[in-house]
């Protein structure tokens, strides 16, 4: 009795509060199956390098491997190799490190110890771009007499409204439009009296937005159809318009070579956004810092502070005009677009991180969806569909012209995902609106990436 | 030689103005002492540097030429240009980073730039996974304390912006100017009209009042643009030089219009019609049209020629027929004539028949009017040839083409045609008949009274030029058509008596049909009925007759 209760209270008490012990063979079964499926690349480690201490890995490893890992966990694990190695005084190489410092190209590493280790420098290594379905063409609508120049989503989906050059916005209805049934016409408004660059939906109100060259800024209330407000001010046609994804705030840019920020219910402009020395050609808010993005004309992206309505950071790096933005939806980033490239960049701080080569062509419009997806359309009908992490350009063709219009008529003006992501809509030169989808039937074997040309390109470009 | 000259009469004063410029007054220069002596030294201004740098050995923060000095370069750069000396902002205190380095991009990172992020490193140009943390979609918090914040900034300005605009707030603005303000005013001593009994003045300063009710005055006006902000390192290769090719593509044509010259230019023709844009029309017909045509045509051909030898055919069928009928006919006479003279006509069969049958026929008759019927026969072959050949002539001019048909050819020759022809039997012309002649040559005697006659007589000839025998009477009913509508010399006759189509009424003066033409007196000629109307004469006339009865 005595002995029986001495064995619980050594089984049991001195263990109060630990995690029970483990089970020896499972966990060497779950360490086999990570390291064949995360590690299988570093499994071996180059044999010119030392290799890494097992003392390192013995000392926390055992613990980290059974934490529920994150991208965020193996970083932290990673650093704590670091320190481990460096306190035992002996050269090691992290042997796994996130992403960050491996495309870095290697580097050094610098111990406590004062022992210096100098990674080889490596070619940079490819990423693997995920794969998407390549899009096709789902319908052609007509109804415009001029060039779709803007396109608005409702927020629920179940219309869109396009701007044109011929002075109207039309309202459709997207399930008829994208099966090419009659009717796809809802509405067609009319009040501006030139050319019609911007449009939005508001999410919060029933109101939607509309900016023109006519250097009007329009609030339609969707509920009686009816011009309800003017934002007066502009000094030239208007370019760009977005709505504060949270505030109830509207900025328009434009010819006269500003942003300006005006108070949706009042119609008082709250800021000029001043600094660009030519017209400022697309527009981008978001609700954390930077809240407002606009490339320019004059080849620059500004960064602005909209509290102060200060601009605090200003990207050069683009060689010609940028005239189309777009933001990442799965990471606080954003890619710009010019005639000589496209960029992505993070969005906090405006640092650049790759460019997007490929798409030969004045870009005139760029839009991304939830899976990664980003578009690009030309000015002379050429449309790029890319992986939005790496830059690989997954699909490339042209969008034809109606029958009936010029081959100079190809041109893509406008773009927008719908809400769901699932189809495209374009506004064209021809005075067509096309609406295209993922190619369902397509799969990675009969529409595989091709690494070897992606390869190619990515460490040529990087020279 | 000044001694045999005479003493100079007049004196000129030179004046030296060498170093005779009195001296700007300048400052006192500032005792610097020397090293090792300083130690109750400060340096406070920018003269006790002496164009130096800073004294190691006195521990105060110094500022030789201004350099860091907290507060310069802002008011620097809030002045624009305006800072000038040695607190300008042109010149930057050398900083180094950690590593030792200098930063030299100190230089870029002041004055609009001192606040914000500007990228000077190489680091910024090179391709790079971002940071982890800084590309975490923000998360809702971060978004609502941005939003709030934001809010509050905006609401502000806004708040400003609404309550200058409504009436209420232009009030209370007015209410706050309209406080008296005082200002203390101390007059220049050298101005004119400086009244030294007053050397200070107190100012009350009030608003003028405003008509609340006065129409608004404004005028827009054009606000010159701030200054730009400062220039930021420009982060991209030197753009590539213009290429030929790229030239050549962007060569733009001058535009030509053929509605628009408003400087008159001399445009060439070319260059006219280059713009007009007939060139750019490509008439594109589908090459089937040609092909449709070709085959039409090549059918059409086969169709015809076809036709041609049907017709070909039918036509040497029907000469065969006509000769093997002439033949039997021929066979079926010369029997008959075999027959009268006696040979029977299992014989003639036997012969064969046809002409030789005949001929055998003929010798072997061997009668008494032997020659007779030789001459006879010949004589019947002649005709018979002759026969034929008009035949054959026949065929062929029907055979002829459409124009060139015997018929039609004679009908539809052209007038100057026919008179080259000498076909043209006209009532004058022609080779042996009489001429065509004017007929005012003749009856010369009667003067130009009988030669002209009025404008709208048409007797210019003596004769119509053709003598169209069929076709002067056409329009005339004819004798054989009187069977089908009466007779024709009545019925015309009925017509041209009656009055019934004349008009009740002429033209004044023109009564009667009066013809101006002679010059002697209208002439009358009595009728005999109507002078009679009763017929008294003729009884009388009886009377007289009958009395010598």
């Amino acid at each position: 009795m005595l002995l029986n209760m001495k064995r619980t209270f050594e089984m049991f008490v001195d263990r109060e509060g630990n995690p029970p012990p483990e089970f020896e063979p499972s966990q060497k079964v779950k360490i086999a199956t990570r390291m064949a499926a995360e590690y299988a690349a570093v499994r071996e480690p180059p044999t010119t390098m030392p290799v890494a201490s097992t003392a390192a890995a013995a000392g926390g490893g055992d613990k980290d491997v059974t934490r529920i890992v994150s991208r965020l966990d193996e970083e932290k694990r990673a650093k704590e190799y670091a320190a481990a190695a460096a306190a035992s005084g002996s050269a090691s190489l992290v042997l796994y490190a996130p992403s960050t410092e491996a495309a870095g190209g290697g580097g050094a590493t610098a111990g406590a110890g004062g022992a210096l280790v100098v990674a080889r420098r490596q070619g940079p290594s490819v990423p693997k771009p995920t794969w998407h379905a390549p899009w096709k063409l789902q319908s052609v609508v007509s109804g415009h007499l001029g060039w779709v120049r803007a396109i608005a989503f409702d927020p629920g989906n179940e219309w869109f409204a396009t701007g044109s050059a011929d002075r109207t916005i039309k309202v459709w209805d997207l399930a008829k439009c994208a099966a090419g049934a009659e009717g796809g016409l809802k509405l067609t408004l009319t009040g501006h009296i030139n050319c019609i660059r911007g449009l939005a939906v508001s999410p919060r109100h029933p109101y939607m937005f509309s900016a023109g060259e006519d250097k009007k800024v329009l609030c339609w209330d969707l509920e009686c159809n009816k011009v309800i407000r003017h934002y007066h001010g502009h000094l030239s046609g208007i370019y760009a318009l977005a709505l504060h994804p949270t505030l109830d705030i509207l900025i328009t840019a434009g010819r006269d070579s500003v942003a300006r920020v005006w108070d949706m219910r009042s119609k008082q402009q709250i800021h000029v956004l001043a600094g660009h020395t030519n017209a400022v050609g697309s527009l981008l808010t978001n609700a954390a810092d930077p809240q407002v993005i606009t490339g320019s004309h004059d080849c620059t992206i500004k960064l602005w502070d909209l509290v102060a309505g200060k601009s605090f950071t200003t990207l050069t790096h683009h060689k010609k005009a940028v005239r189309a933005l777009a933001a990442g939806k799965r990471e606080f980033s954003f890619v710009s677009a010019a005639a000589d490239n496209m960029k992505r960049w993070q969005a906090r701080d405006g640092m650049f991180l790759n460019n997007m080569r490929g798409h030969n062509a004045i870009i005139n419009t760029l839009s991304s969806n939830e899976d990664n997806v980003l578009f690009s359309g030309g000015d002379n009908g050429s449309i790029t569909f890319w992986d939005y992490d790496t830059g690989y350009p997954f699909q490339k063709m042209t969008s034809g012209v109606q029958p009936g219009s010029l081959d100079a008529e190809a041109g893509i003006f406008c773009s927008s995902f719908d809400a769901s992501g699932s189809r495209l809509v374009t506004g064209e030169a021809d005075k067509s609106i096309k609406i295209w989808r993922e190619d369902l039937e397509a799969t990675p074997e009969t529409h595989p990436i091709d690494m070897k040309q992606w390869a190619k390109d990515y460490t040529a470009r990087r020279r | 030689m000044a001694t045999f000259l005479p003493a100079p009469r007049h004196q000129y004063a030179v004046r030296d103005d060498r170093g005779a410029i009195p001296t700007a007054p300048s400052r006192p220069k500032p005792v610097i002492p020397p090293y090792g002596q300083r130690q109750k030294f400060v340096p406070r201004t920018m003269a006790d540097f002496g164009d130096g740098g800073a004294y190691p050995e006195v521990h105060v923060a110094q500022y030789p030429l201004g350099m860091g000095k907290p507060g310069a370069n802002t008011a620097a750069a809030a002045g624009a240009v305006g800072g000038g000396g040695a607190n300008s902002s042109a010149i930057v205190a050398v900083d180094v980073d950690a590593s030792g380095k200098v930063k030299h991009d100190a230089i870029v990172k002041q004055g609009t730039n001192r606040d914000k992020l500007v990228q000077t490193q190489l680091n910024n140009v090179k391709e790079k996974a971002g940071d982890t943390d800084k590309l975490a979609v923000p998360t809702e918090d971060e978004e609502i304390a941005t939003a709030e914040r934001t809010r509050l900034a905006l609401e502000k300005i806004v708040g400003v912006k609404v309550t200058s605009a409504t009436p209420a707030g232009m009030i209370s603005q007015q209410l706050a100017t309209k406080e008296a303000e005082f200002v203390r005013y101390t007059p220049n001593p050298n101005a004119p009209g400086f009244n030294p009994a007053a050397k200070q003045r107190v100012i009350r300063m009030v608003e003028v009042q405003q008509d609340p009710l006065e129409p608004p005055k404004h005028k827009h006006k054009k606000v010159p643009r701030g200054p730009p902000d400062d220039p930021v390192p420009v982060l991209h290769s030197p753009p590539r030089k213009v290429t030929v090719a790229d030239q050549a593509a962007w060569k733009i044509p001058p535009c030509i219009s053929n509605w628009k010259n408003a400087r008159g230019y001399t445009i060439p023709l070319d260059k006219r019609l280059a713009a007009d844009g007939r060139g750019l029309v490509e008439a594109t017909v589908s090459h089937n049209f040609a092909t449709l045509s070709e085959s039409l045509y090549i059918a059409e051909r086969k169709a015809r020629e076809e036709t041609r030898l049907r017709a070909d055919m039918t036509k040497a069928l029907a000469l065969k027929e006509k000769e093997a009928k002439e033949g039997e006919l021929r066979e079926l006479a010369a029997r008959a004539r075999m027959e009268r003279a006696g040979i029977s006509a299992p014989l003639a069969a036997a012969a064969g028949g046809g002409v030789q049958g005949e001929e055998g026929g003929v010798q072997g008759g061997g009668g008494a009017g032997d020659e007779d019927e030789r001459v006879a026969a010949q004589q019947r072959e002649r005709l018979r040839a002759e026969r034929k050949k008009d035949r054959e002539r026949e065929l062929r001019l029907e055979s002829m083409k459409g124009n060139f048909k015997k018929g039609k050819v004679e009908r539809e020759r052209d007038i100057s045609e026919k008179i080259a022809l000498g076909q043209l039997k006209g009532t004058g012309g022609g080779a042996g008949g009489e001429g065509l002649y004017d007929s005012r040559l003749f009856n010369q005697s009667a003067g130009m009274s009988s030669g002209f006659g009025d404008e709208s007589d048409y007797n210019l000839y003596s004769k119509p030029m053709l003598d169209r025998g069929e076709g002067a009477g056409i329009y005339r009913p004819r004798k054989s058509d009187g069977d089908a509508f009466g007779d024709a010399e009545e019925q015309m006759k009925q017509l041209t008596s009656t009055s019934r189509f004349k008009a009740d009424r002429g033209f004044k003066g023109t009564e009667a049909g009066v013809s101006h033409r002679g010059a002697e007196p209208v002439q009358f000629e009595r009728d005999a009925e109507e002078a009679d109307p009763f017929g008294l004469d003729a009884f009388l006339q009886e009377a007289t007759k009958g009395g010598k009865k």
